[in-house]
């Protein structure tokens, strides 16, 4: 599969978990279930993640290219469980990076800020 | 149990696309097991925490593999080089399997309709019971903890839960080492508060008084402010925890609210807290706000406190939940406060010769009236869906026989064996999946409905949610038992030699004897399943009515009922008690349509109610000793419910506070003490006070299910001074409900608008109250009885309408060679009377084998009830003797001409 398009805006909006999956992957190299971790630590409140989704993200991630896998680092836990690591592209930075600028439009615009508002 | 979770999810893990699969699989397993560890460490490690997590684990699982699945189709369609992927690819042929199977099942419409509807009538019954049954009675209660939360209650050979004594409980809270904390609460009757509005009349809300420890027992923490401490268990300490509700509703969400003050009873009390909206009262039910309990020893005459205290050894009127420490068991804490209970009848011999302690799981103790009503719905469900899959069984097999031909050609022609079978698995899926959609409709709306007819006397039932485990339970037996009876004949056809089928079928027998028989079985089974379920609901209606029909001693027709509370602060002298009811009466006596107008302390029919000693002195002269319910009344109580007063005379003016005591005793009392006509006269005492009995009357129930019980009437009038009674008004008038209390409301604002008609309710619904479990269980029988009824009618109608196209050619040279059509018919229908005739006598069996079980929920029915077993079977008979007719009267329809030329 070759990526239609290398342009992030393409990409948005994004759904929730694929935002979660690839803002934590942004700054850091994580596995399975430490992507999980770390989305419900940096993003709680927000639908958690379930293994199930998380593998079709990743699946779909690496064929679009926002994510690929990474050497696992040296002195992780050593049973013999499968921990592939994965991080993001700089496509995949790029687009979550437009994900948040674009949420981030989204609640600071005057119409989001007078709901806020009103609901105190 | 940990490798069979882990098979589970392994084994959903391997559905996926093999590609998918093999990039990713054991990478998913892993992180599965890194979660739940993470998970477990966290929490407890208990079975079902980790069943839950893996449950959801394998929900998510199936949906991704949903999505993978959908999204690669599209992209099949979307890439035309996808479409030269290699001949057989997993991906393209599903697609392609699915795709033809929505297209053969829309081309016979009534096979799927009838399919789809049985499977969502199977599912949606068994999603929507199984979600109150775990919620009610399965589901551990919402405390941290919960299975170390008991009840305390302390028993006699009488009564094995009486309340305590408060100088009882608190020798446990401080002697018993396998308690880690007790809480104490007062709800031997319902505390009631006036609360004042800054506008308008006062507010009536529900009060618990508990001690301090109640809430950190329980594990919960108030959202705002504290709970309370333990030198506030007094009476008069005058601080309140507010609900959730009643701070929302009251207070408007103010944050500032811990310190100010709430006016209860005209008393003012500092609001110390705020409980969390989550927390549910497991003693109090819908309580608006906590009290501290009275716990100093002796009898506290704080005049001002919401509920009485006194504290001693012999006034039973507390209850209480521990918990225990960790590591102590029920059976321990037994046995403590058993030792406990031995130390204290050394003391005090006399007092505790039969008092005994009894510890409870907490959890047994909220559900336990409930567990066999809702064992029986659950078998009840258990059996609907059974015979729903029986039915889809069948239905999938009648395909496979129609489809045996085909099948025979296309693996004469080369097609593979192994795509034959998946496309009839994939039918059996398609089908499953569309049941299972419109079964969670039902199942949705079925937990709506079955909340909304029953939230009242249903226990916990708050707590009650549509459950998706469930749901998916549901859906995956009865995709198991499509794909089992869906695939294994096509598995088989696949073998079967081509030129066989052809001739077999040209020869137009019934393909396969086996699966014929096999046919039958499954219609027998369900019709013996129909009648167990027919049956049952017959049994319960039977009961029902005879509940209805039940005698209670009175006549609630035309009754209001309503209660009217005096605050202490305004009303604090009982002779202001007396005068005031005695002039409300009067001024109700008095009003447009109303016949007669009196109080009590407790209503009729509604349950125990201060069940006090009753002793006397017997006719040899022995003392002896009964216990009676006390209730005391004030007007024309009698004529207000038509109670016969069958000896002596009832209260008049004359008997007042100075005069000697007087009594009414129910017949029964009358009967077990002295006899009928003698008991006028004689003298018993209960509480402090010697009474003498000057009349008789008739007896009432207890309530409204049970049997009438010894009751003592006491004249208001004479005994205001005990305490000051919350007396509920009771008017009979010939005036609608509404106008009624509107006047009487009316007056009482002209008297004190400072007081409330409380809770106005008509006798009539107050008994109703008491029926509803009952009629809600009926009504979920009955359905489940018309379910199974509908599904066995399709059954025996699916079978004997095959029968009949197998039989077309027999048929058609029976008619050509001269057979009457009534002949016919009679060939067909005999068919399928003798499998429902077999299918009647093991349901008869298996309802005799029930009878034991229905037996606790029938009061009074004999479960065996041979009018039952008539009908029952007489309606089941009628059903497939019409489901039965169709195919048979289609028989005699056969153009012979048309058969015969067919070939």
């Amino acid at each position: 599969m070759t990526p239609r398009t290398t342009e992030p805006s393409r990409f948005l909006p994004l759904p929730p978990l694929d935002f979660q999956v690839l803002s934590v992957l942004a700054t850091r190299e994580l596995h399975g279930y430490a992507i999980v971790q770390a989305a419900a630590e940096a993003l709680p409140g927000q639908p958690r993640l379930d293994v199930g989704s998380l593998y079709r993200i990743i699946s779909r991630m690496l064929d679009e290219r926002l994510i690929r896998e990474v050497k696992p680092p040296r002195g992780g836990p050593s049973d013999n469980r499968v921990r592939r690591f994965y991080t993001a592209t700089d496509l995949g930075r790029a687009v979550a990076r437009a994900e948040a600028l674009r949420l981030q439009a989204l609640l600071t615009s005057a119409v989001t800020l007078r709901l806020l508002e009103t609901e105190g | 149990m940990t490798s069979l979770q882990v098979r589970v999810v392994a084994a959903t893990i391997r559905l996926f696309p093999r590609s998918f699969r093999e990039r990713f699989g054991s990478e998913m397993l892993s992180a599965y097991l890194d979660q739940r560890d993470a998970a477990l460490a966290a929490t407890r490690p208990s079975s079902a925490a980790s069943w839950r997590h893996t449950l959801l684990t394998v929900a998510g699982l199936v949906r991704a593999n949903l999505a993978i699945r959908f999204r690669e189709r599209r992209r099949e369609h979307a890439l035309p080089e996808y479409r030269n992927a290699p001949r057989g690819h997993p991906m393209r042929s599903f697609a392609r399997d699915a795709r033809q199977a929505v297209r053969i099942l829309r081309k016979r419409p009534a096979f799927a309709t009838v399919a789809i509807i049985t499977l969502a009538l199977g599912i949606g019954a068994n999603t929507a019971v199984f979600s109150v049954v775990n919620s009610v009675i399965l589901a551990p209660l919402p405390y941290d903890a919960p299975a170390q939360l008991v009840r305390v209650y302390t028993a006699y050979p009488a009564n094995a839960k009486q309340f305590s004594t408060g100088l009882d409980l608190l020798d446990m809270r401080d002697q018993v080492p396998a308690f880690a904390s007790m809480g104490i609460a007062y709800n031997y009757s319902e505390v009631g508060a006036d609360l004042a509005m800054p506008d308008g009349p006062p507010r009536r809300v529900r009060i618990l008084p508990v001690s301090a420890d109640y809430f950190p027992t329980l594990r919960v923490t108030p959202l705002l402010g504290r709970t309370f401490e333990r030198d506030e268990e007094r009476g008069d300490a005058q601080v309140v925890v507010l609900s959730h509700e009643l701070w929302s509703t009251h207070m408007a969400r103010d944050p500032s609210v811990i310190g100010r003050s709430i006016e209860l009873n005209g008393v003012r009390y500092q609001v110390v807290g705020v409980m969390r909206p989550t927390f549910a009262d497991p003693l109090g039910g819908q309580v608006s706000a906590w009290v501290p309990q009275e716990l100093r020893q002796g009898k506290q005459r704080a005049a001002l406190a919401l509920a009485p205290g006194n504290n001693n050894r012999q006034n039973h009127y507390l209850s209480a939940i521990a918990r225990l420490a960790p590591g102590s068991s029920v059976t321990q804490a037994q046995t403590q406060v058993d030792a406990l209970v031995r130390r204290l009848t050394a003391q005090y011999p006399r007092l505790y010769e039969q008092r005994r302690f009894r510890i409870a799981s907490l959890h047994e103790d909220i559900v336990g009236d409930s567990r066999t009503a809702t064992y029986v719905l659950m078998g009840a469900a258990v059996l609907v869906l059974l015979i729903a899959c029986l039915n889809v069984a069948n239905l999938f097999l009648v395909r496979a026989l129609a489809q045996l031909k085909e099948t025979a050609i296309r693996t004469a022609l080369g097609a593979a064996r192994g795509r034959l079978v998946a496309q009839r698995l994939t039918e059996s899926l398609v089908v499953a999946v569309a049941g299972g959609l419109v079964g969670s409709v039902i199942a949705y709306l079925g937990v709506k409905a079955l909340l909304a007819v029953s939230p009242a006397s249903l226990p916990r039932s708050e707590q009650v949610s549509f459950d998706v485990f469930l749901l998916g339970f549901a859906v995956i037996v009865t995709i198991f038992t499509g794909v089992l009876f869906g695939t294994g004949p096509a598995v088989r056809a696949s073998r079967v030699n081509a030129a066989d089928a052809m001739n077999d079928s040209a020869r137009g027998t019934t393909g396969g004897r086996g699966i014929r028989q096999l046919r039958s079985v499954l219609v027998t089974s369900q019709i013996a399943m129909a009648l167990m379920l027919l049956v049952g609901a017959g049994v319960l209606i039977r009961a029902f009515i005879a509940e209805q029909r039940r005698d209670v001693g009175f006549k609630p027709a035309g009754v209001v009922t309503f209660e009217v509370h005096l605050p202490p602060l305004t009303y604090g002298d009982p002779e202001r008690r007396v005068t005031f009811h005695r002039t409300y009466l009067e001024r109700l006596q008095s009003l447009p349509g109303v016949a007669h107008a009196s109080a009590t302390s407790w209503l009729p029919a509604n349950g125990d109610f201060h069940v006090w000693g009753y002793e006397y002195v017997s006719d040899r002269g022995e003392p002896k000793s009964e216990s009676a319910q006390i209730r005391v009344v004030d007007g024309s109580f009698l004529s207000t419910f038509e109670i016969p007063l069958l000896h002596g005379r009832f209260f008049d003016a004359t008997d007042r506070e100075e005069t000697t005591p007087v009594a009414i005793i129910s017949q029964s009392l009358a009967r077990k003490t002295h006899g009928d006509r003698t008991a006028v006269g004689k003298v018993f005492r209960t509480g402090d006070t010697a009474f003498t009995v000057i009349g008789v009357v008739g007896d009432v129930a207890n309530d409204a299910r049970g049997e009438d019980e010894k009751t003592v009437y006491l004249s208001h009038a004479q005994f205001a001074s005990d305490r000051n009674w919350a007396l509920t008004y009771a008017v009979k008038s010939t005036l609608p409900a509404e106008e009624t209390i509107a006047l009487a409301r009316r007056e009482l604002a002209r008297f004190d608008p400072a007081l409330v008609v409380y809770q106005p309710r008509t006798m009539e619904s107050v008994l109703a109250v008491h029926h509803a479990r009952d009629r809600f269980m009926l009504l979920l029988m009955a359905t489940f009885g018309a379910v199974a009824l509908t599904l066995a009618a399709v059954g025996v109608y699916g079978v004997l309408s095959y029968a009949v196209t197998q039989r077309r050619r027999e048929i058609g040279v029976r008619i050509a060679l001269g057979a009457q059509l009534t002949q016919v018919r009679a060939s067909v229908l005999g068919e399928g009377l003798i499998v429902a005739a077999i299918g009647v006598a093991f349901g008869a069996a298996g309802a005799l084998a029930l009878a034991r079980v229905l037996r606790s929920l029938a009061l009074g029915v004999d479960p065996h009830d041979p009018l039952v077993f008539a009908i029952a079977t007489l309606v089941l008979g009628t059903v497939v003797l019409i489901a039965g007719y169709l195919p048979a009267r289609r028989a005699t329809r056969v153009n012979p001409l048309e058969v015969l030329q067919s070939d």
